[in-house]
């Protein structure tokens, strides 16, 4: 038990079974199928998109461009398939592929000139975002295939949604790769202590460069999903990602500062923020204080986290001083 | 063949209006434990950085087993056998102390995975031979900067470290914990084949621990490879203190 209490999942999952009853106590449609339906799909995308955000916490660097990536990925995905009438498979790859080069550049160009990634990915979110606008003119694409259409708005049974299937898989791969592998031990090594890593012969280069390619790829794959759902390839997508995509990790326990994300807290926190956006709607309060509501959630989450990160710098302090 | 692990012959070097080193010697006799003494910038941990690769020296050869080495950096001094022990700073705090100890070799499984329990069982080992009562999953940041420091210790030897350079070792542990860590060092002399560069400040430990002392004074040896037998505290601060009025 004490080991479950000291999980950052342990504590939301707990939130969240006993917010869910609480609600569904007070507006039993809040567990209808169709609200169950609504539900898994904005917690499936922004899943996707959370853990786009989460692996550059891990490594102590934020992703900016996360939206604009998606954005760019998702318009040219589309572009594919309408203007040159080219099939899903080849226009998913070229979309994946465009989200791994940008990935690349952002992590390229961070490493190897040192400066932060916050203001590298200021700018190709710009860059990116443009390129974005520049191909669309600022106008969607509608001509999408069946297939495209149903993968985001069909159920397999139930309320359950085609669209969690990628989502749930990345969630359980993301979990592997931060757990148990050495690329993902190594991304939190790095995120820790930078000087040590390297001496322990930890290359950054490849380290940030890894995690961006990443980060890239899976809001490549938010970008393309989002297509799924909404069933047109506008250029505003990925426009509010920024805000949830750092809120779902940082609820989740995430630690700015890097070395430190957990991917069930994060997914978690990708539940609670869909839920309280869900719970705000059905209780009928304006929406436009969901974004509020948003913010402030992220700032009680920071400060939890950096209570927790100063008690434990306190405690080694006393270990010292004796 | 000499029986000396590590030998620094003539080192100088130079940086932008200094002379840190100046035709510096220092030999490391195999299982030995060797006090490196020195004012602060006489070009104690400029010689450190010679031998961990940070730096590379102007002049001079270094002897690594009879071989002539040079490290382009402390990555490649640590793969051949030399770690630098530094206070908790090496370890990754929010890991366990296994995965720590285990960091740059993690077991896998069939599947490519890590495998923790084997990260347990393997860095168990070394804490055995160390006698540390410490659980390998334990979360580093979780351990008093006595035990962390240990730890340290670990990990070098799990690295098959041959040389260990302790940089004021003792500056942030109790007198019984510093007690604890000579016993240790004695018996890692003893028993693993290791031999210690130890640089401090506090002379009573010196005396208490080392076999053979070297002394730097502006980047020159004031002494090299001196037996502790032949000197006393008297003799060592003498060597140490620049003669200011002479």
């Amino acid at each position: 038990m004490s080991v479950l209490l000291k999980k950052d999942w342990f504590g939301l999952g707990l939130v969240l079974i006993f917010g869910s009853i609480l609600i569904s106590l007070f507006k039993p449609a809040f567990i209808s199928p169709f609200n169950l339906y609504v539900l898994m799909l904005s917690v499936s995308l922004m899943l996707v998109v959370a853990m786009s955000q989460m692996i550059i916490i891990a490594i102590g660097q934020m992703n900016l461009s996360v939206g604009a990536i998606g954005g760019l990925v998702a318009i040219s995905f589309t572009g594919l398939m309408e203007v040159y009438s080219m099939s899903i498979l080849p226009a998913v790859l070229i979309g994946l592929l465009i989200g791994l080069a940008c990935g690349f550049i952002n992590g390229y160009i961070t490493v190897k000139t040192g400066i932060s990634a916050f203001i590298i990915t200021l700018a190709t979110l710009y860059i990116f975002k443009g390129m974005n606008l520049g191909i669309t003119e600022a106008q969607p694409f509608y001509e999408i295939p069946e297939a495209v259409k149903f993968f985001g708005n069909a159920k397999i049974f139930g309320p359950i949604p085609y669209l969690v299937i990628i989502p749930i898989i990345i969630t359980v791969l993301m979990w592997i790769l931060m757990n148990r592998t050495s690329l993902g031990r190594y991304m939190l090594a790095y995120g820790n202590n930078v000087q040590s890593s390297e001496l322990i012969g930890i290359s950054s280069t490849k380290i940030v460069i890894y995690a961006h390619v990443i980060s890239g790829l899976l809001a490549a794959i938010g970008g393309m999903l989002v297509v799924c759902r909404l069933q047109l390839g506008t250029p505003n997508i990925g426009d509010s990602w920024l805000l949830p995509s750092f809120a779902a990790p940082v609820i989740g326990g995430a630690i700015l500062a890097g070395g430190k994300v957990d991917v069930i807290a994060t997914a978690f926190g990708v539940i609670l923020v869909s839920i309280i956006s869900q719970a705000l709607v059905i209780f009928k309060i304006d929406p436009f204080f969901v974004q509020i509501f948003l913010g402030f959630m992220i700032l009680l989450a920071v400060f939890i986290n950096r209570y927790r990160e100063y008690r434990e710098e306190r405690r080694t302090k006393v270990f010292s001083d004796e | 063949m000499s029986d000396y692990i590590l030998e620094l012959n003539n080192i100088t070097k130079n940086f932008p209006g200094v002379k840190a080193l100046d035709n510096a010697n220092f030999r490391l006799k195999k299982k030995s434990i060797h006090a490196l003494l020195g004012e602060n910038g006489a070009g104690k941990s400029t010689l450190i950085k010679i031998i961990t690769g940070v730096y590379n020296q102007n002049e001079g050869k270094l002897f690594l087993n009879n071989q002539e080495k040079s490290f382009s950096s402390p990555n490649e001094a640590m793969n051949a056998g030399i770690s630098v022990v530094h206070q908790e700073r090496n370890l990754i705090r929010r890991f366990s102390v296994g995965e720590n100890l285990m960091l740059t070799n993690l077991p896998k499984n069939n599947l490519g995975l890590i495998d923790y329990n084997t990260v347990a069982k393997e860095s168990k080992k070394w804490l055995d031979i160390m006698e540390l009562d410490i659980d390998p999953n334990t979360i580093v940041s979780d351990l008093t900067v006595a035990k962390m420091q240990l730890c340290e210790i670990a990990k070098a030897l799990s690295l098959e470290s041959k040389i260990l350079l302790l940089d004021e070792p003792t500056s942030s542990l109790s007198p019984q914990d510093t007690k604890n860590l000579f016993a240790l060092l004695k018996r890692l002399v003893a028993e693993q084949d290791v031999s210690i560069v130890f640089v401090s400040h506090k002379l009573e430990e010196v005396f208490e621990i080392c076999d053979e002392v070297t002394v730097l004074r502006d980047g020159k040896n004031a002494c090299e490879s001196e037996q502790i037998t032949n000197l006393n505290r008297q003799k060592l601060v003498k060597l140490m203190i620049v003669e200011m009025n002479k």
